[in-house]
């Protein structure tokens, strides 16, 4: 039985729809992210697991029991926030303790504990520094031992990394997925940061104003984007309705593209994604029969230190590449001729 | 670069200087000086001796046993309100945040005045429990208790615990409150072990203001308190006036002044630790309507005691000034300003209106000059000392009005400041009190603009005249105004001070209050309530004026 089921949830306030018939399942020790950009609903969806707040419609199960009537602070659950939770009046290690002693833990075994949790996040021996001492980092890895510390049930974190700058951000990341690992512990991690999740998240579920666009691992997400959204949202920006005649006349001439691409020529509902890692240099690779090749100009190049990214016009389309600093691409106004990997080509319901 | 050793703002710390040295330092020292010669029973008397006296012991003592349980009073009342203040959404909220103010802005002698209206014994409960029962005597036996000015204080200062803990609370409860929540602490834990320890500042520093003001009040225990009731001010008043021993009077100023500099020092400390102030509310407050039954009994119930404390006290002062005997009336405000044999004025009553109004004007324009000029030097950096003249100036803030306006009366009867007669003498002390909230006003808005501002305008071609007038006064403008309106309302209220310098033949309508208030007799009752009536208009328009000129924060 998966640890955490949410079925059918829906809130509602009188001016807008926060959340539309939400079913997600979190299999035991998976750690989940919820992605979208603000205002998606994700951290709404995470304050009604956590039991702050109540769904209008729909139930919320934990190892199969229905948790509605429960709250919060009866559920065992851990949460971090984005920022300045940590309680001003107490030192580090009694923010640790807070958990404990609602458990009404002995004194020698919390004391222990703390040293535990504080171990395990890198914080060893900061146990009397005050609060407004820490950087922004240490704060949050606080934070983290604070939740982890009681052992919650499951773990629940909302944008824990927001507020941080971008290096630390990126390490915390890695580190927070390690530790949750390392604890076998189940958690769902809200963020608005696709690297981010594709960091710590075992599967993505991407929300978009309130509904469940695509729930998969990260890999499938980017290789399959469920819907032009999901695309979006994650950069992606070739994207080309192909029921235009000059895609189909792209789409007939070349008799390499995929078979299931080829049949949606006409589709009204469809959207044709190439990713921006499709493209390579003729030159560069073996031509087998069935490559797609494709001839156009080159609009724009810019460098962007590991790759430089090309706009090219092909007909009236314009595409952006990220194409290897070796060899270099040609330069605006040059005539460009390409590959197109048929595996980074795909078809999204609208 | 080029470093001149004073800059030529400086010169501009010149008025304040000498104003302060003038009115407030002079007085100061005046008061110290006659403390040393005060006797009683012959023998000398030293405010070292006075504690010893067991009379003024007693004074002392029942200074503070009246503050403390004012404070107590209004928090027991203050702190529910301030809890549905910070948590619950509900219908009227806007108003009643505005409104809220009003009690605190209102002058004392309008404050006492509303509530021997209400329940004083020819007050507005007592007739109506009078002809309702067919009593012969006033049920309500309240005037010249302790409970009466206490009932006072509390109004005073319910609606101050109201709005700094209420909104203080505001901000820290809901995530706090969560991450508490989700450690597993019940709502009953979260409160204990999180809201209140992270209320303690906002409690505490609220707490002392509570009990200075208390500390210091003067004009609601005068009008409301009975003889044995005496504060240290109310006796300094009684020595000065009554009994006419002054060296007494400095005595017990002396004891007021190091109490009051005491006080105000611990507030200053404790508030350091939390940077609240009185009209900031820049925080944004998670709130919602009230949900369960016990909710919304609990807010209705605290809404009815702020409507029975607040606001039954104003409307029972408004009818009292259009009932006489024979039921509505204009009376009392048309014999304002016709003269009357028996008055207690030689003058009409009405004249107060005029005199108020010329004083508060008076007022504001000498308290914007100093105010202008000291900020003008304050606010442009490389002036040395600039902390320590900040505190200087806020200095008269501390000090008690009544000390204030005994420090004239001993100081400014000779030469060279011979101003026993003159009219200035009331704009003088006003401006001493007007002035500091003029710079507090003003400071923080002249220091927000930045010098490269200046420069710019230094390297386009001003003068430092020029800048001033180009850059500091059109973005300063609504910060003067704010002052302006300050220093007028501050004026027109002061009773402390006023109620030592006022000539006979020029009252302020405080002052005049008071003398109808001493007096028995239903006419000068009446006239009390509509001279009341119209300093509270004027008080709340000059409040409404504020809130406009307030910019409003999202």
């Amino acid at each position: 039985m998966a640890p955490l089921e949410i079925q059918d949830v829906s809130l509602a306030t009188k001016e807008e729809i926060l959340l539309a018939g939400i079913s997600l399942t979190i299999g035991e020790g998976e750690i989940l992210a919820l992605l979208g950009p603000s205002g998606a609903g994700k951290t709404t969806l995470l304050r009604l697991v956590a039991g702050l707040e109540q769904p209008d419609r729909g139930r919320i199960l934990f190892h199969g029991q229905d948790i509605s009537g429960t709250p919060p602070h009866q559920r065992s659950f851990g949460m971090m926030f984005q920022e300045y939770t940590l309680f001003p009046h107490r030192d580090v290690a009694a923010n640790i303790a807070f958990g404990l002693e609602m458990q009404k833990m002995e004194r020698h075994r919390r004391d222990k504990r703390i040293s535990e949790v504080l171990e395990l996040v890198g914080l060893h021996g900061f146990d009397r520094r005050t609060v407004d001492s820490l950087s922004g980092g240490e704060r949050q890895r606080v934070a983290l031992a604070r939740c982890l510390a009681p052992r919650p049930h499951l773990l629940l974190l909302d944008e824990p990394l927001a507020s941080l700058d971008l290096q630390l951000r990126e390490r915390l990341a890695n580190e927070i997925r390690a530790i949750l690992k390392r604890m076998a512990i189940t958690a769902i991690f809200v963020t608005h940061d696709q690297s981010e999740a594709f960091a710590v998240a075992d599967r993505i579920a991407i929300l978009h104003e309130g509904r469940l666009e695509q729930c998969a691992t990260p890999e499938e997400i980017y290789r399959c984007p469920a819907s032009s959204v999901v695309a979006s949202f994650l950069g992606f920006r070739n994207l080309l309705p192909p029921d235009t005649d000059d895609i189909q006349e792209l789409l007939a001439v070349k008799d390499a593209w995929p078979a299931h691409i080829r049949a949606a020529a006409g589709n009204q509902e469809a959207m044709l994604l190439i990713r921006p890692d499709a493209a390579t240099l003729t030159g560069q690779s073996p031509q087998g029969p069935d490559a797609i090749i494709l001839d156009g100009v080159v609009e724009r190049r810019r460098f962007q230190g590991r790759f430089y990214q090309l706009t090219i016009a092909v007909k009236s389309h314009r595409l952006i590449f990220d194409m290897p600093p070796e060899p270099l691409p040609p330069g605006p106004g040059e005539a460009i001729t390409f590959r197109l990997d048929p595996a980074a080509i795909a078809l999204l319901s609208s | 670069m080029r470093s001149s050793p004073l800059p030529l703002r400086s010169i501009f710390l010149l008025p304040p200087l000498l104003f302060l040295l003038a009115f407030y330092f002079h007085p100061l020292l005046q008061i110290l000086l006659l403390s040393n010669t005060a006797e009683f029973r012959g023998q000398p008397l030293s405010p070292a001796h006075l504690l010893e006296s067991s009379v003024y012991l007693r004074v002392i003592w029942f200074t503070f046993w009246q503050a403390a349980l004012s404070t107590l009073l209004t928090f027991l009342l203050a702190l529910p309100g301030a809890f549905i203040y910070a948590r619950y959404d509900f219908r009227g909220k806007k108003v009643l945040r505005a409104a809220s103010t009003v009690p605190f802005v209102l002058p004392t002698v309008v404050t006492a005045a509303a509530f021997r209206a209400l329940l004083g014994a020819n007050g507005l409960v007592n007739t109506w429990l009078m002809e309702l029962l067919s009593l012969q005597h006033p049920p309500i036996q309240i005037e010249q208790t302790v409970a009466f000015f206490l009932l006072a204080h509390v109004f005073y200062n319910y609606t101050l615990v109201l709005r700094i803990v209420g909104e203080y609370w505001s901000r820290i409860d809901a995530r706090a409150g969560e991450a508490a929540a989700m450690l597993g602490a019940s709502p009953r834990q979260i409160f204990f072990r999180v809201t209140l320890p992270l209320l303690t500042p906002a409690i505490a520093s609220s707490a002392l203001l509570v009990f200075i003001f208390c500390f210091t009040s003067f004009g609601i225990i005068l009008l409301l308190g009975g003889p044995g009731q005496t504060t240290i001010e109310v006796e300094i008043y009684r020595q000065a006036v009554h009994l006419f021993n002054l060296p007494m009077a400095a005595s017990l100023s002396l004891i007021q002044i190091l109490f009051n500099f005491g006080l105000m020092w611990l507030y200053v400390r404790i508030g350091r630790k939390s940077p609240l102030s009185f009209f900031a509310d820049s925080f944004p407050m998670r709130t919602r309507p009230p949900r369960r039954l016990g909710e919304k009994v609990f807010l209705a119930a605290n809404l009815i005691v702020m409507f029975l404390l607040l606001a039954t006290p104003l409307l029972a002062l408004i009818t009292a000034s259009f009932t006489d005997q024979n039921g509505f009336s204009t009376l009392y405000y048309l014999t304002l300003f016709t003269n009357q044999s028996g008055s207690v004025f030689a003058v009409p009553a009405g004249q107060a209106i005029c005199n108020s109004l010329f004083f508060a004007l008076a007022t504001t324009v000498l308290a914007l000059v100093l105010g202008l000029s000291a900020t003008t030097a304050l606010s442009s950096p490389r002036i040395p000392g600039q902390a320590l003249m900040e505190t200087l100036i806020l200095l008269p803030l501390a000090t008690s009005a009544v000390t204030m306006g005994f420090g004239f009366i001993v100081t400014l009867n000779r030469p060279p400041l011979d101003l026993r007669d003159s009219l200035a003498l009331i704009p003088l002390a006003h401006s001493l009190v007007a002035f500091p909230f003029v710079v507090r006003c003003l400071l923080p808005a002249l220091r927000s603009i930045p010098h490269a501002l200046r420069e710019a305008a230094a390297v386009l071609g001003a003068s430092p005249g020029r800048i001033w007038y180009h850059v500091d006064m059109p973005l300063t403008a609504r910060a003067v105004a704010v002052g302006a309106v300050f220093a007028f309302s501050v004026s027109m209220g002061e009773f402390g001070a006023t109620s030592f310098i006022a000539r006979p033949h020029t009252p302020t309508m405080p002052v005049a209050i008071f003398r109808f208030l001493s007096r028995p007799g239903d006419m000068n009752f009446g006239q009390a309530m509509a001279m009341s009536s119209i300093l509270m208009l004027v008080t709340i328009i000059g409040f409404l004026v504020l809130e406009k000129l307030t910019p409003a924060k999202s």
